[in-house]
């Protein structure tokens, strides 16, 4: 019965073979076991098919309609770590992996990573290896269109083609143009223990190739930091709610500064478009921002509710009544989108 | 199943309570829009703030909106002014400034914090600690000096309060806390008034899905007892009494009556005890509020309608001598006027 450092030895040898196997990892926050999730899923259009080979080492077969990817999760008291498999088709097996799991929300969720700790994690690489390149990043930010009057999420791709990481350049870069960094494609240096990976907001973490101990060197380098920064972060978004003791309400909001003024329109008007446009949000307008914005948000999906007040310099998210940190952490991410400037402060 | 209508005439009518409902809505939210306002103002400004711009207080139909007085932390005064003055903002605010020499660092004046670029249409309030009694009537009045001059219809609404918490507390009756410890104190008229109905509706929504325990399906049940018992623990979800307990703002006949409302239109079904919701019903509406107006628009209008209609009704069936067959009278004596011999 394998155990955890023996399906990554395995993992390490199946990629260092000639041809190269590219893995996806996600870190997934869950509330069922294996075997309970599997037998809820038929409520679905998915399945999961399991066979357990060690102690917390499931082989799995993710099913979404026709669709399937093979892979192995390991899973851990708080969180699992799934390993996608995919050698013919990755970005297809990417999709798959990603609606597979947006869809059993919120029993099984990726935890999300905000780009300042994606950066952080990039610094750390850059001291410890002998280089760190650039190959390309990906950035998000929503426009508005004119033609189908709604905002429309626009993903850029740039080329840096190897160039060293250099973080100041890329946030002038993503400032300047009112993008926010959502992933990041790079060349660790390191002998037999370089490698090849890309890490995304969404909890996403993809080795394509390295050396002998490529592998390894990813998991320790990169999943186990990520690891623990989002068990920070889900820390700091759980135990949000509202509070309700005697007269006394007590809220704990999050709230994003400002440096520049926020106006009715284009800012609030966007915020409330691009939320009230999300289908898991059900989104009531309280007032449409003049001179500031109210309005209340609930998540279908696991019932968690918001109101968002928007001022002149700050926007305020304050949960209500029930509020996970899965929920808080999806909504953090579509307001890092459509603001990328502001300053969160929790 | 959502209530429509594609009648044109009925269409009409739907737009015009649609309207009615949209500013009685306003109306309703006036005190906490105010409330809000003040307090990122005083949370944002580092020096005692003395000039508030707040929100507009003209409403679609042209009418002006109640003024209200916002009162914070320290015992203030506030100044109504009646009429939007964004043109005059400038000449008030150096006003001020003068004033401010004048009553030394006791009496900083500060600057408006929202500027005239945002195009906003504000009621413009002067607040500020009140050191003596006396001070505080010189400047109420000297601001009333000012404001004649610059040909403003005002009426101040000056609350010269020497001790801020009982005195507030005597005169507004009722407490605000938002969110955690900053205390406002505030004209609490929502608790008199009748609450609007799209507000019950979709505090009550909110309050179902916050009980929701199972995630998969297309449904969900969630027993009448639990909504109750959160809606009345909730008060208001952003303003608190000082006698929670009495004052409820859910009280079993309110979170009826929006759940006959959420039935009606189809978003849940009720029963005796349990009430099923259609988890995925909604998901496509940009904005409920908007929505659950139109529904109740529609509603009303198709109330209307039959009242209307119901008189003609009664009199056909009930009019004649129980054993004769009823008469079918014209379509002008039905509206009681005169057939021509």
């Amino acid at each position: 019965m394998p155990d955890s450092s023996q399906l990554l030895f395995y993992l390490n040898e199946l990629t260092s073979r000639s041809e190269g196997h590219p893995i996806e990892t996600f870190i997934l926050v869950h509330k069922e076991s294996v075997e309970e999730l599997a037998d809820h899923l038929s409520e679905l259009e998915r399945n999961l098919l399991y066979e357990k080979t060690g102690p917390t080492i499931y082989k799995v077969d993710l099913r979404l309609r026709k669709r399937s990817v093979q892979g192995w999760l390991d899973t851990r008291d708080d969180i699992w770590i799934l390993h996608i498999v995919e050698p013919r088709s990755p970005s297809a097996a990417e999709s798959i992996a990603d609606d597979w799991i947006a869809g059993v929300f919120p029993i099984l969720s990726s935890t999300r990573v905000t780009y300042p700790q994606i950066l952080d994690l990039l610094d750390d690489l850059a001291h410890v290896g002998r280089s760190l390149r650039i190959q390309d990043y990906v950035s998000r930010s929503f426009r508005w269109s004119a033609g189908r009057e709604r905002w429309l999420r626009q993903t850029t791709k740039r080329w840096l083609k190897g160039a060293p990481y250099d973080r100041r350049t890329m946030e002038r870069n993503a400032e300047s143009s009112k993008e926010l960094i959502d992933a990041i494609h790079f060349y660790y240096d390191a002998g037999e223990e370089s490698f090849e990976a890309k890490i995304s907001r969404r909890g996403r973490f993809t080795y394509y190739r390295g050396g002998k101990n490529g592998f390894l060197n990813f998991r320790r380098l990169v999943v186990e930091p990520m690891i623990s920064a989002v068990t920070q972060a889900r820390e700091i978004y759980s135990n949000r709610e509202k509070h309700v003791e005697r007269e006394y309400v007590t809220v704990k909001p999050i709230e994003y500064r400002f440096s520049r003024s926020l106006h009715p329109d284009p800012d609030f008007r966007k915020i409330s478009d691009v939320l009230g446009a999300q289908s898991e949000y059900t989104m009531s307008l309280v007032h449409s921002g003049n001179p500031y914005l109210a309005l209340r948000l609930i998540d279908r999906d696991d019932g968690s509710s918001y109101d968002v007040y928007g001022f002149e310099k700050r926007l305020l998210v304050v949960p209500l009544d029930r509020a996970t940190s899965d929920s808080l952490a999806r909504l953090d991410g579509y307001i890092n989108e459509v603001f990328p400037d502001g300053a969160v402060s929790l | 199943m959502s209530v429509e209508t594609d009648r044109p005439d009925i269409e009409a009518q739907v737009k015009l309570i649609e309207e009615e409902l949209t500013n009685r809505l306003e109306e309703y939210e006036h005190q906490r829009i105010l409330s809000v306002c003040l307090k990122d103002y005083l949370e944002n400004q580092p020096e005692h703030p003395k000039v508030l711009v707040l929100p507009p207080a003209t409403r679609k139909d042209g009418r002006k909106k109640s003024p209200d007085i916002v009162l914070a932390r320290e015992a203030c005064a506030f100044l109504d002014l009646k009429r939007t003055l964004s043109t005059q903002a400038g000449t008030l605010i150096g006003y001020l400034d003068e004033m401010q020499s004048d009553y030394g660092s006791t009496f900083r004046i500060p600057l408006l914090s929202y500027d005239a670029s945002k195009e906003f249409s504000p009621e413009i309030g002067a607040l500020f600690p009140i050191a003596t009694q006396q001070v505080a009537n010189m400047i109420e009045h000297q601001v009333s000096i000012l404001l004649y001059e610059i040909e403003q219809d005002i009426r101040i609404l000056a609350c010269k309060l020497n001790d801020s918490h009982i005195l507030l507390k005597n005169t507004f009756e009722h407490a605000m806390v938002f969110p955690q410890d900053v205390r406002l104190v505030s004209a609490y008229r929502i608790l008199n008034s009748e609450v609007p109905l799209t507000i019950l509706a979709e505090s009550v929504y909110t309050s179902l899905f916050a009980n929701r325990t199972s995630y998969l399906g297309p449904t969900f049940e969630v027993s009448r007892e639990t909504v109750e018992n959160s809606l009345n623990s909730l008060c208001p979800p952003y303003l608190c009494t000082e006698s929670a307990g009495d004052i409820r703002q859910f009280t079993k006949g309110r979170v009826d009556r929006a759940l006959r409302f959420l039935h009606h239109i189809g978003m849940v079904d009720i029963s005796e005890r349990k009430i099923v919701v259609f988890a995925r019903k909604g998901s496509r509406i940009p904005e409920l509020r908007r929505y659950l107006i139109r529904q109740e628009a529609i509603i009303e209008a198709k109330k209307r309608r039959r009242k209307v209609t119901l008189p003609r009704r009664e009199r056909v069936f009930y009019a004649g001598p129980w054993n004769e067959p009823p008469k079918r009278q014209s379509k002008i004596e039905d509206f009681g006027q005169q057939t021509p011999n």
